[in-house]
């Protein structure tokens, strides 16, 4: 959530507003890739009117004013549609249908503005509870287990990570269905590491040298291979942007067939098979759909992944406990329903916390 | 308002707000926040939005295991390799600052029962309840209340029908095991039943109702003076190399002039072991203690002595509580 201590700092001595903004530049950048990729903005356009979108927010700082989070991004969006119109003008003769010229729908707005008056920390939280269950509080319990059950480490040892933490706070389904969730939820750059068979902190700079084609590769890669894998694993591209570098890579060789051998590297099952020793009999109870409901939401909004992506995500895990999410599954729990069940669900928290009936 | 959870959104609506949530998903957290995480500095928001980043990411989750570790090294005073760990020293600063000002003996009891609450918790498992300690009603306890009782939202109540003869109103104190205490409040009611209710007494605390014991707590009928004073704790080896004591103090810690004295006290029996030691001045922080100050044995000599710490923000006063402060002599 973008607050107004942030927007203060983004206006302040320019050694603090530049820290400020390099910190909100990476939420501001995947805001763009993100809306104008769901429209079907080209590559390069999409970089360009990334690029102007920054420099408005850098060079208007000055003259920001923090009302809402509502109201920050929905001035972001306005703004990424007046710099994609201008780069569509400058390109003369490119043109392009979007959306982001309308205004939301009317019927949207309560479900926007319910989930927009909220921090990501809160929605997260009305996912956990919707799919795993987990009341406010129990968070902390599931960092504990997940560091204790899944990463191995001693009790003693999680007393010290997790202040206030008591073995018997471990006990509910739960937590067990957070750990479930936690071990087996791995960002792009976990998945990266995992592929490519390299430390997690080591991907970025693998990326950076594969883009650079510098000096040697690790043994049994070449740089355009950890290039493709970098764009697929890393940065989630679909697969037509994917077919142009993989022809400008020329690569001889069965993209799928190669795409495959590195999903063969994924870990989702061994930690699920892991998992699945730990939770013994009760798998069946703690692991319900919404484990998997959860893990779709995590893979296919926070970190807007293909349809595709979060399947091959998803799967190999599902498949350790005997079941399998199919494409139509997927589609259905990321349609555009996923967001209002959230909204009605933080609604209803409201209400009954304001007493109304 | 009731929102349907069946509504259909728009496609526009929906990648608007996926491209909201995977924007504030992928701005990362304040690197404070994990340092003050390990030093529970972090507050309840914050701390519960930060544990939800925690569940979601396995190298937030070992930022954490090196934060910790980083904290610990500090905490012995390892000042050595702590590169990229600026964040702990702005946070070890803040946590000296936020423990010194809470020594104050004009702070609110919120902020003293909030620091006393992690003393309490990292110390109570150490030390053997007493014989009367498990029990929920303190019938063998005279100035015990007679009920405690600690709510889901962490207010605490009271109640105490011991004190009849009271005029005035008694007041309930949290016991500090070496001597004096806390100050919750005065009762409400009349004599033949004292209530107190305590809010977010659980939430300062961080105890619980089954830590409740009813000898943490004392009715009290008139003002006390110090009711007694340490005894050695302890005279332990910690390896070959370092041996340690911890002292007792002669009288309540006083701020004066941004000065914490400490009216220390060597016991007999230490001169040998301890005489080209180091006084060691520590504030308990959470589940390490922070050093304050070391000062050679030979400046201070082993006589009856004031140990002035200088602690910037406390206000004069006395601390009638003896667990504010730890006093430890190592040996060389």
């Amino acid at each position: 959530m973008i607050t107004a201590a942030d927007i203060e700092r983004l206006r302040g001595p320019e050694e603090v507003a530049r820290a400020t903004f390099d910190r909100l530049a990476v939420g501001l950048g995947v805001f763009v890739r993100t809306l104008l990729g769901h429209q079907g903005v080209s590559q390069d356009l999409l970089e360009d009117v990334e690029s102007a979108v920054l420099m408005t927010v850098w060079t208007r700082r000055h003259a920001l004013e923090y009302r809402s989070n509502q109201e920050w991004w929905s001035w972001v969006r306005a703004a990424t549609r007046s710099r994609l119109v201008d780069e569509l003008r400058s390109r003369k003769g490119e043109t392009f249908e979007t959306e982001l010229h309308e205004e939301l729908t009317v019927s949207d707005r309560p479900y926007v503005d319910c989930l927009l008056r909220h921090s990501v920390a809160d929605v997260v939280a009305a996912a956990n509870e919707v799919w795993l269950g987990v009341a406010p509080g129990q968070e902390a319990g599931i960092v504990g287990a997940i560091y204790h059950f899944s990463d191995g480490r001693s009790w003693e040892e999680v007393e010290r990570l997790v202040p206030g933490l008591r073995r018997s706070d471990l006990t509910h389904e739960a937590i067990s269905r957070g750990v479930v969730f936690g071990a087996l939820c791995r960002d792009q750059d976990q998945v990266s590491a995992d592929v490519l068979d390299c430390p997690r902190d080591q991907v970025p700079a693998l990326a950076s040298a594969a883009g650079r084609q510098a000096g040697t590769p690790p043994a049994g890669w070449t740089w355009a291979h950890i290039h493709l894998v970098i764009l697929r694993f890393r940065h989630g591209c679909h697969s037509a942007q994917l077919a142009r570098s993989w022809a400008a890579c020329q690569i001889e060789e069965d993209v799928e067939g190669f795409f495959d051998r590195c999903r063969a590297r994924f870990k989702f099952a061994a930690i699920a098979r892991v998992l699945a020793r730990w939770l013994r009999t009760s798998a069946p109870v703690i692991v319900t759909p919404g484990v998997w409901r959860r893990l779709a939401f995590q893979y296919g909004i926070l970190e807007d992944l293909p349809n595709l992506h979060v399947a091959e995500r998803i799967n190999p895990a599902a498949q350790v406990f005997g079941v399998t999410v199919t494409p139509s599954m997927l589609t259905g729990w990321l349609a555009n329903r996923l967001f209002a069940q959230l909204a009605a669900h933080i609604t209803s928290q409201t209400t009954e916390e304001n007493g109304c009936p | 308002m009731s929102l349907s959870p069946e509504h259909v959104l728009s496609d526009a609506s929906h990648a608007y707000l996926t491209a909201v949530f995977a924007a504030e998903h992928a701005i990362p957290p304040d690197p404070l926040a994990t340092a003050r995480w390990v030093v529970g500095l972090l507050e309840p928001e914050a701390r519960r939005a930060l544990a939800q980043r925690l569940i979601m990411s396995a190298a937030l989750r070992e930022e954490l295991v090196t934060r910790r570790r980083e904290w610990e090294a500090y905490a012995r005073g390892e000042t050595g390799d702590l590169a990229g760990s600026e964040s702990v020293r702005a946070v070890w600063r803040e946590a000296v600052d936020a423990s010194v000002v809470a020594l104050s003996p004009t702070q609110s009891v919120a902020d003293r029962l909030a620091r006393w609450g992690l003393w309490l918790r990292r110390t109570l498992p150490l030390t053997p309840p007493p014989t009367f300690a498990m029990a929920r009603s303190a019938a063998r306890l005279a100035d015990a209340p007679n009920t405690l009782e600690l709510r889901p939202d962490g207010t605490l109540f009271a109640t105490s029908q011991r004190a009849r003869s009271a005029v005035v109103p008694p007041r309930l104190e949290w016991r500090d095991p070496q001597g004096g205490g806390i100050d919750l409040g005065e009762a409400s009611g009349d004599g033949r039943a004292w209530r107190w209710e305590i809010p977010q007494f659980g939430t300062f605390t961080g105890l619980r109702d089954d830590d409740l014991r009813p000898d943490l707590f004392r009715v009290r009928t008139a003002e006390a003076g110090p009711s007694g004073h340490l005894d050695v704790w302890s005279e332990r080896a910690d390896g070959a190399r370092e041996r340690l004591a911890i002292l007792p103090l002669r009288d309540w810690p006083e701020v004066v002039d941004g000065t914490l004295l400490l009216p220390v006290t060597f016991p007999k029996g230490l001169t040998t072991s301890f005489a080209e030691g180091r006084l060691r001045v520590s504030l308990p922080v959470l589940d390490l203690d922070v050093t304050l100050a070391e000062i050679p044995v030979e400046v201070i000599g082993f006589g009856p002595d004031l140990v002035q710490i200088p602690v910037g923000k406390g206000k004069d006063g006395k601390i009638t509580s003896a667990s504010v402060v730890i006093l430890t002599l190592v040996a060389r």
